[in-house]
């Protein structure tokens, strides 16, 4: 089985098998697409990925590496975000600045299928709340003006919901 | 003013601590990725985001996709009394869909100039006015980039107006206009070169409905896909004549030999509608238009209502996976139905009927459906239901049923439907049928569901899994809603419509339970 070298910002260097660090479309696209050839025994360079995130991304990449294409999904509607499996419900089981670094380096190296789970479990950490409630949880100042909240909840009163 | 700067100076200690503290927190995300999270909320949760913060609030004016799961619904009213809130939404634009309805505007109308920016995003647009043509003129020149519009207008005195502007973007038009509509459909004509959709309501015998109907679809036959329109004689002899015009939908009314002449010269059609008006179709006609439309996938008919008892029976096998079957009208006494009697249909998946007896015999014939809506129709045993085996969501109104028992046979336990919504049933019936169907993640109760404490005991033991109630104008007299919250453990939305002198005491009772639940109270209007 071939494998590859990746080696993160802080200079740790990973042994991967080939098809698991292909669920990274970033390194799918080097290999295929720029050649860089494996077989050269150098490793890849991701300058924004700390060792810690990597390692915890490998782990989801090895277990999801046999999962079928997904089917495409209906890009306007309101996704389902109860349909997160048990074992990603548990590995994203991490405190909020760890579950943002997977999501930023997922980003970078353009893993759709992690960025979407992530994206809804954050969905899931705003749904049920008010305002309020919302910027508690993410530790976000209300930078609003005074009197600017008020005018968009007044505002969002003449906008109906898209039923669909 | 040089103690208070020693003293911004001397704080200078605490900055590691502050330092600290921001490296606890999490990184920024980029934009793309926030808009991918709040691609997961609906409309409500989308607010709340909006309200949070400016960043998250830019985030989602910024995203067409995003803005897109609003509509912009504006009112004369709003315009009356909230001017300067109006001029300012109508100023950030970025909303796709809109609602207008602007009765009795007057001098309230919006300026010009304030749509422009509004009107570049906008695609879909419902504009309802008791305004003129002038009015209508105004607007639509300031929104060139709609795809669909639907205008309803209430004005009989309008003046003819020669528009010098094309909707070259429009694809779907669809125009009611109760009196007189002939001058609002060649203001139309003129403005929308290339129609793929066209719905003109209105009688064939009001005056310059016809031949302005037929100048219409003659200029935009050859994109049209779909039209909508009251027929007589000589509009079918119009389009029959059109060889080009090549349909795939049609809602039709009219009388059914006009109606089916018009089929026999459109043999594409997958869909069909002719159930609207107190039709004169007969029974046997479905396989006529069966025989004459190969292709049809979604149908809809309303049959006349006969002094027997009929059975509705077909013998053509068809592609139909959307069926709605229509007995008679709505006024007629219960005691008219006819018998549904139509099998091997192996790809018929929705099925509504209205009016109609079923036999158990006919349900177990339709195992494959997945969605059943019934209105005003009889079974003799509400556990028949179960029958359906891949049944995901039910709808019943006014059905009666002959009994509720369940044989040892049926276990609802292995009930698929995960959704039921009832309206027009007594209590007992309800209790029975949230009973019979376990699981459910979605129940709805509409008007006059007699729903009590008692319903949503039941409902709650029997389906613990419920994600969505809604109760729509039930009367709440015997119990408060906010009582039976704590009865559903994983519920999400609670939606309640109730009449408008309880809305205050209802407000105040749920106020503050909203944890972990999206509860939303309207009142209802009379």
């Amino acid at each position: 089985m071939s494998t590859i070298k990746l080696e993160t910002s802080d200079g740790v260097k990973f042994t991967v098998k080939t098809q698991v660090a292909k669920c990274s479309g970033t390194i799918r696209t080097m290999l295929e697409d720029i050649g860089i050839n494996p077989q050269d025994g150098e490793a890849i360079p991701l300058s924004n990925v700390h060792s810690t995130i990597l390692q915890k991304i490998l782990v989801w990449a090895e277990h999801h590496v046999d999962d079928p294409e997904p089917p495409r999904e209906d890009a306007d509607a309101a996704k389902r975000t109860d349909d997160i499996c048990s074992w990603d419900e548990d590995f994203l089981k991490v405190d909020q600045r760890t579950l943002f670094d997977v999501m930023l380096a997922a980003n970078y190296l353009d893993m759709k299928q992690l960025i979407a789970v992530c994206c809804k479990t954050v969905a899931n950490m705003i749904k049920g709340k008010t305002a309020d409630q919302i910027r508690r949880t993410f530790n976000i100042e209300n930078d609003f003006p005074p009197g600017e909240e008020d005018k968009i909840r007044l505002r969002n009163q003449f906008c109906e919901e898209r039923s669909r | 003013m040089k103690p208070v700067k020693r003293k911004l100076a001397g704080s200078n200690a605490a900055t590691p601590q502050v330092k600290q503290a921001r490296m606890d927190q999490p990184p920024p995300l980029p934009t793309e990725v926030w808009e991918l999270i709040f691609q997961n909320l609906n409309g409500y949760y989308l607010k709340m985001a909006r309200q949070t913060c400016s960043t998250w609030n830019r985030i989602i004016l910024g995203s067409t996709r995003l803005m897109g799961k609003f509509i912009l619904s504006l009112t004369s009213a709003h315009f009356a009394n909230h001017r300067k809130h109006v001029r300012a939404l109508l100023a950030t634009g970025g909303y796709t869909q809109a609602v207008f309805h602007m009765y009795g505007i007057g001098n309230h109308k919006p300026r010009i100039n304030w749509l422009v920016p509004l009107g570049l995003t906008l695609h879909t647009l419902s504009f309802e006015t008791s305004g003129t043509l002038l009015l209508l003129t105004q607007i639509l020149k300031e929104t060139p980039n709609l795809k669909r519009l639907d205008i309803i207008m209430d004005n009989q005195s309008t003046i003819d107006v020669v528009p010098d502007f094309r909707l070259e973007k429009l694809e779907e038009l669809s125009i009611r206009c109760f009196e007189r509509p002939a001058k609002l459909i060649r203001f139309c004509r003129q403005i929308c070169p290339r129609l793929t959709v066209l719905k003109a309501f209105g009688s064939p015998s009001s005056e310059g409905f016809e031949p302005e109907v037929i100048a219409f679809v003659l200029e935009v036959r050859k994109t049209l896909q779909e039209l909508e329109t009251g027929l007589s004689s000589a509009i079918v002899d119009a389009l029959e004549a059109m060889d080009d015009l090549r349909l795939t939908r049609a809602n039709l009314s009219g009388s059914s030999q006009h109606c089916l002449r018009l089929l026999r010269s459109q043999p594409n059609l997958v869909q069909l509608d002719i159930s609207r008006g107190f039709g004169d179709l007969a029974v046997e006609d479905l396989d006529e238009i069966l025989t004459l439309l190969p292709h049809l996938k979604t149908l809809a008919v309303r049959f006349k209502a006969y002094a027997s008892q009929p059975s509705l029976s077909c013998q053509t096998p068809s592609n139909i996976e959307t069926l709605c079957i229509k007995y008679g009208h709505p006024h007629m006494s219960s005691k008219f139905r006819l018998n549904f009697n139509i099998h091997n249909q192996p790809k018929l998946r929705h099925l509504r009927l209205s009016s109609c007896n079923i036999s158990r015999r006919n349900l177990r014939d339709l195992a494959e459906v997945t969605s059943l809506t019934l209105n005003r129709c009889h079974l003799k045993r509400s556990s028949d239901l179960l029958l359906l085996t891949s049944l995901q969501r039910i709808e019943l109104s006014s059905v009666r049923f002959g009994a509720h028992t369940v044989p040892e046979s049926v276990d609802p336990a292995r009930s698929r439907v995960r959704s039921l919504k009832v309206k027009q049933m007594n209590r007992e019936v309800c209790v029975a049928l949230v009973q019979l169907f376990q699981g459910l993640e979605q129940f709805e109760a509409g008007d006059g569901a007699d729903i009590d404490e008692d319903v949503l005991e039941e409902l709650s033991d029997n389906s613990r899994q419920l994600k969505q109630l809604r109760l729509n104008g039930c009367s709440f007299d015997t119990y408060c809603p906010s009582d039976t919250l704590h009865l559903f453990d994983a519920l999400e939305t609670y939606f309640i419509l109730c009449p408008v002198d309880v809305f205050q005491e209802l407000e105040e009772s749920l106020e503050g339970l909203c944890r972990g639940v999206e509860i939303r109270l309207q009142g209802m209007r009379d």
